[in-house]
């Protein structure tokens, strides 16, 4: 991938994400995002991707541990995450569309190159 | 033409803004990890021969994340072994009533059983047996000096040297990130015997989360 291809995917992601998002990143890289764009785009998606990966991922791949989880050891089918007293997400009936979700990410960051740094892991901690 | 990585960048994104992956949603997901450790907790104490029950899970085990609500009205684990009787809960309210502290919500606590009371708070002296604050963040000095204050309001012995002999399972700061910047004070609660910890890098699947099972308490 070229410099400007970077360029190019970085910008994606912030038109999509918005001002919010690019903040936050700001924030991660402490400088500014077109700064960083001219500089390094390399770098500036890697942390565009440290922070998906951190803040909406790895909790999406949590609910998956945590239904199967709930499942194996204590026979519970659905498993449910009252975000406030009125807004529930439930888990168990939208975990494949969840793992597509996951699965989209991670060979999204192959096909970037970047599968080092955002490894799967797939350990079940309770079987060991 | 688009080549294979632009795809993947592109099917990847069109899945946000969609169904449960609404921007709203996004931005409240990372309370997830506050169950995922309520899990691991379990499991810590599971590994240790406790037996662990979910309780309040007729219609599915309801994880209570965020601070309003009734305690008992969503799902929690009761952890026994022997005499020791205990419970597993998300999000419950704790005070100190003998110093008559700030009362403060805590992520994940482990309590007395049946200790929580009719105005459904904690009493931290006489029943609050350890518990967790849950950042899905990498680790910053703040959240160290954030749960050194908890510490203070709700168990302030436990900042004392020598804490772990009278409180044998620490109260710990989990983070889901790197906490490579605080870690040094995590060495300084070990070397001081003191009953808190920090542990970092709690992703699923990772041998941080394996670590912190075996080597919490």
């Amino acid at each position: 991938m070229t410099e400007e291809d970077f360029r190019r995917i970085c910008r994606k992601f912030a038109d999509k994400l918005g001002p919010t998002f690019i903040e936050r990143v700001e924030r991660r890289i402490k400088e500014d995002f077109e700064k960083a764009l001219e500089k390094s785009p390399k770098e500036l998606l890697i942390a565009i991707i440290e922070d998906i990966h951190l803040r909406f991922i790895l909790p999406f791949e949590m609910s998956l541990q945590i239904g199967a989880y709930l499942a194996e050891l204590y026979d519970i089918k659905d498993c449910i995450l009252a975000l406030s007293e009125r807004h529930y997400l439930y888990l168990s009936e939208r975990q494949e569309e969840i793992r597509r979700f996951v699965d989209s990410f991670y060979r999204m960051v192959r096909e970037l190159g970047l599968e080092e740094q955002f490894k799967k892991q797939e350990e079940r901690w309770w079987k060991i | 033409m688009s080549s294979q990585f632009e795809n993947a960048v592109n099917d990847f994104l069109a899945q946000i803004g969609q169904s449960i992956f609404r921007i709203d949603i996004l931005n409240r997901v990372w309370k997830a990890f506050m169950a995922f450790c309520m899990c691991i907790i379990a499991e810590a104490f599971r590994q240790r021969g406790y037996t662990i029950t979910p309780k309040n899970c007729a219609n599915g085990f309801i994880f209570k994340c965020f601070p309003a609500g009734d305690p008992d009205n969503y799902s929690y684990f009761t952890v026994e072994k022997g005499s020791e009787r205990y419970e597993i809960r998300l999000n419950i309210d704790a005070q100190n009533f003998q110093y008559n502290s700030l009362r403060l919500n805590l992520d994940v606590a482990v309590i007395r059983a049946n200790s929580l009371g009719f105005n459904k708070i904690v009493d931290s002296q006489n029943d609050l047996i350890t518990f967790a604050e849950c950042k899905n963040l990498r680790g910053f000095p703040e959240l160290v000096a954030t749960l050194e204050g908890i510490v203070y309001e709700l168990q302030r012995a436990r900042l004392r040297p020598n804490s772990l002999a009278n409180f044998r399972i620490p109260c710990c700061l989990l983070l889901s990130g790197s906490g490579r910047s605080i870690l040094y004070m995590d060495r300084r609660f070990q070397k001081r015997n003191m009953s808190i910890r920090i542990f970092e890098s709690l992703q699923p699947g990772s041998l941080a989360v394996i670590s912190f099972i075996r080597n919490w308490f």
